[in-house]
């Protein structure tokens, strides 16, 4: 049986859509592979990525997403996912403050579920988890017309003892002591990214990753893997056109 | 004519499976801390904090085989009776742990929250029977602790935490 070569229309079509489809993710394989091979010469190892798109594919976090607030007068308490900082050094896992209460000896800071205290100099301390407290949910920390402590909570308010070990259930007036947010510098933030998430992200990590698909994950892969079929194809349909020319020509 | 399973019945399916699978759990409470020390003692004992001062935290250093983050611990006493709820890392995450020591021995020991995937056996009496009656001796525990395979990283971190407690009840009633 003899095997019948494709219609030359038909062939031209397939290479003609195939080149146009794979030509745009050819091209960033060409570029990313250039780059890749001169990475010492760019020094794609020594630049960072600091976008908050491409840092949360990695599921990095990006400054913007730090919350601060002042505290001991120009200190900052800071918070960035499940983690406190005292001026930019990690303090205590935790979720974001809803309290904070200065006294002499030392401050308490409160989030939902634990109260962590601090001395004045910004060194822990200790943290009480809510599973100790005789309530759930931490909602403030507020003030008694007498000033003395309250805490706010999902269990009515309780007044703690002077060194806050034990607390007791407070009925009467109150005002809330609000959180003031704080600018925090860019080394402060840097310094805040750093202890989180190491030195972040190398521009050749992310060319690598673009390179073979992974920055786009299971699809970004899978695209990558259609493209390189498509260049064989694109080889085999450019080879069976330039045989049928030559197969037509003998005859 | 017979229906065909639905794919909602499949993705039921494996939700429920993974509900089910002591892998997927990420933290187990076994006991509420305030359930322990309630527990722990005839009638209601006095809560106290131990200040670690730089003496202390040494020797915690050393029994902990890192430095001690804090500078005051909570503990629980009536008489020369003492309950700590203490933490430690096993592999990743923190194992919460209650211990009651009286006059120097340890009296009972119980996982109260555990948030490791792995190593949960921790929490059997068959491992935990094994710390009653320990004392210190010479900053180590007076009898070996038998391991458990697969949760070698808890075992170690409890029995790190089990001296802890007996050194903090001697610094505590002394």
């Amino acid at each position: 049986m003899k095997l019948a070569w494709p219609r030359k229309r038909t062939l031209l079509a397939a290479h003609r859509w195939l080149g146009i489809i794979s030509a745009v993710f050819l091209v960033s394989l060409s570029l990313t592979g250039l780059a890749l091979n001169h990475t010492e010469r760019l020094g794609l190892n020594n630049i960072r990525i600091k976008n908050g798109l491409i840092l949360s594919r990695y599921g990095m976090v990006s400054g913007s997403d730090i919350l601060s607030f002042r505290i001991h007068g120009f200190d900052t308490l800071s918070y960035l996912e499940g983690q406190l900082f005292y001026s930019g050094q990690p303090l205590a896992t935790g979720g974001p403050p809803v309290g904070l209460h200065e006294q002499r000896e030392f401050s308490v800071i409160a989030t939902i579920e634990a109260l962590i205290f601090v001395t004045r100099e910004g060194e822990f301390i200790e943290r009480m988890d809510v599973l100790q407290l005789p309530f759930a949910v931490l909602q403030f920390i507020a003030s008694s017309p007498e000033g003395e402590p309250l805490l706010v909570t999902d269990a009515g308010q309780w007044k703690p003892d002077a060194d806050w070990i034990e607390f007791e259930p407070y009925e009467g007036g109150f005002s809330v002591e609000p959180l003031y947010p704080a600018e925090i510098d860019e080394a402060g933030r840097q310094s805040i990214l750093e202890a989180h998430q190491g030195n972040g992200l190398t521009l050749y990590r992310v060319l690598l990753d673009l390179h073979s698909g992974r920055l786009f994950g299971w699809g970004g892969r899978t695209v990558m893997d259609l493209t390189a079929v498509a260049i064989l194809l694109l080889v085999s349909s450019g080879i069976a056109g330039w045989l049928r020319k030559s197969v037509w020509a003998r005859h | 004519m017979r229906r065909r399973p639905s794919i909602r019945f499949f993705i039921g399916l494996c939700l429920a499976a993974g509900g089910l699978n002591p892998l997927a759990a990420a933290e187990q409470v076994y006991l509420e801390p305030e359930a322990f020390i309630a527990g722990a003692f005839e009638g209601e004992p006095e809560q106290k904090v131990l200040w670690l001062n730089r003496e202390l935290k040494t020797s915690l250093e050393d029994i902990l085989g890192h430095p001690y983050k804090g500078l005051r611990i909570r503990y629980w006493r009536k008489g020369e009776r003492t309950a700590w709820i203490l933490e430690e890392i096993g592999k990743v995450e923190l194992i919460t742990t209650g211990f009651v020591v009286e006059n120097g021995v340890m009296q009972s020991m119980e996982v109260l929250i555990y948030r490791e995937s792995h190593g949960w056996e921790v929490r059997f009496p068959f491992f935990t029977n094994q710390f009653k009656g320990r004392v210190l001796k010479d900053g180590k525990l007076d009898k070996k602790i038998d391991g458990i395979s697969g949760a070698t990283l808890s075992v170690n971190a409890l029995t790190r935490l089990s001296r802890m407690a007996l050194f903090l009840h001697g610094e505590a009633v002394q």
